[in-house]
């Protein structure tokens, strides 16, 4: 067997769960396109239901607390679900180069908006917190940026609140949120506005 | 060819005892410039284009000397090494302008899948001469002595036919480079796969290895875990305490990444090896 093959194996058993289980189930036909001997294939299956599971639960972990690091928010007000979301998300998307972790963080946060079906249970203000961590990462992504964005309430107290004890209330002065960074390799600007005189 | 001497290691500087530069201890790093003798920097954080980063960098360099140590130029990958992240790692040893820089055994990447982590190698012909390809190919690109670090692998792969200590040694007189021996690795290997590390350690040339890592392990569910994340065990200092008895290193770095203490424990830990090492005449 080459060692391009051993690599590329190993690369998808370490990284893909879907293909670590058909492997485990079906050796020989998880391996058909790589021509394998049975001897072979047996080999990476006892690699994929061996220590080869314990190094990608390993691997999932370190992504999953690298997400869980961009979108602490979210993660705190889904709890449960967010790991659970991201385990639905994770094998659809091989994060890439220098900035895979905001990349993948970026890409997860998208699923959770738009592409994730299982109903969550969280406050229904839950979005516009994942909404409010994602221009961050997108500004950290991009080399130029400009997002503004009106919250017909306090965002900001919101945001500090979750998981706290807090009541956590979508309540409270209109803000204006300001998402921004001038040039390539420049710091991502990020600023409230609020009304000065607001009834209580 | 490279034109790096192969002999060069007895000539490298003694740098003494440092730590992995990380964010966590940004604000106290410079005020404890008197207590760590010299930096590794992780290359993927100064890559990008951040003037932060930059200024950042300016700062450092003014008060140590910086190694940088990649993680994603996949030595081993056998369709290649990672070319654009070379370019990238060119640049900033260009710039930081160190007596050694750093990379792994090991492959990160394979057929458009990059795995996240370190990925061990076979111990096989095959695997030693790939990365003999691949680090000439680093060292034509990046002239400054590169030196290897030997990573943990939770598997023994089934595809092993040289024994670890013959790999090192033959992966070293071919490619010229020096051993960044990571002892905690080492600790951990030898354990997990029921080996003497001092066996081993016999086998390596006494004069390639050049820097040491060092930090504790943790245990979780009976499996020593290389996380990076604990104070260094006493197994661990006793291994070092062997190894700086039989190599002339030059340097050695705390390599924490995470649980960060208060920075005097680290400073701790750093006085503690840098008086074992005085005391077997490897650094003042």
């Amino acid at each position: 067997m080459e060692l391009e093959t051993t690599q590329t194996l190993l690369a998808r058993l370490y990284t893909d769960q879907a293909f670590r289980e058909a492997l485990i189930e079906d050796p020989q036909s998880a391996t058909r396109q790589y021509g394998l001997s049975e001897e072979e294939a047996s080999q990476f299956a006892d690699i994929a239901s061996g220590p080869g599971q314990s190094f990608a639960q390993a691997l999932f972990r370190k992504r999953f607390g690298q997400n869980a690091s961009k979108l602490p928010a979210t993660r705190r007000i889904l709890g449960r679900q967010f790991w659970e979301a991201f385990t639905k998300f994770a094998g659809s998307y091989n994060p890439k180069g220098i900035g895979r972790h905001l990349y993948d963080a970026i890409a997860f946060s998208s699923f959770l908006a738009n592409d994730y079906r299982k109903p969550l249970v969280a406050p229904e203000w839950w979005k516009l917190i994942l909404e409010y961590e994602r221009p961050g990462l997108l500004a950290g992504a991009s080399p130029v940026y400009f997002k503004l964005r009106f919250y017909r309430h306090d965002i900001l107290s919101l945001y500090n609140g979750v998981g706290t004890d807090g009541a956590n209330q979508y309540t409270g002065r209109p803000q204006l949120v300001v998402w921004c960074r001038f040039s390539p390799g420049g710091k991502v600007w990020h600023r409230h506005f609020f009304p000065r005189y607001w009834p209580d | 060819m490279s034109t790096v001497p192969k002999s060069i290691h007895s000539n490298l500087p003694v740098l003494g005892v440092g730590m992995g530069y990380r964010n966590f201890y940004r604000n106290h790093t410079l005020p404890s410039a008197e207590h760590i003798d010299f930096l590794e920097i992780t290359a993927d954080h100064f890559l990008g284009d951040s003037r932060e980063q930059s200024q950042q960098l300016d700062r450092l360099q003014e008060t140590f000397t910086l190694i940088p140590h990649g993680l994603n130029l996949s030595l081993g990958s056998a369709e290649g090494l990672n070319r654009p992240y070379l370019r990238q790692l060119r640049n900033l040893v260009g710039r930081v302008a160190p007596p050694w820089w750093s990379e792994h055994i090991s492959f990160t990447q394979a057929a458009g899948v990059e795995i996240g982590h370190l990925s061990p190698t076979p111990f096989n012909k095959a695997a030693l001469e790939k990365l003999t390809e691949n680090i000439s190919i680093a060292q034509e690109e990046i002239e400054v002595p590169l030196i290897l670090e030997n990573i943990t692998y939770p598997l023994r792969l089934p595809w092993n036919t040289i024994p670890e200590e013959e790999f090192l040694l033959q992966l070293l007189e071919k490619t010229g480079c020096g051993l960044l021996l990571d002892v905690t690795n080492l600790y951990i290997n030898s354990t997990t796969h029921n080996y003497d590390p001092i066996a081993l350690l016999k086998n390596l040339p006494s004069d390639k290895v050049v820097q040491l890592h060092f930090v504790g392990y943790q245990l979780i569910e009976g499996e020593l875990v290389d996380n990076h994340s604990q104070p260094t065990n006493d197994g661990i200092w006793n291994l070092l305490e062997t190894v700086l008895e039989m190599f002339p290193v030059k340097g050695a770095i705390l390599e924490r990444d995470g649980n960060f203490p208060a920075m005097n424990d680290i400073i701790d830990e750093l006085a503690r090896l840098r008086k074992i090492g005085r005391a077997k005449s490897r650094w003042n």
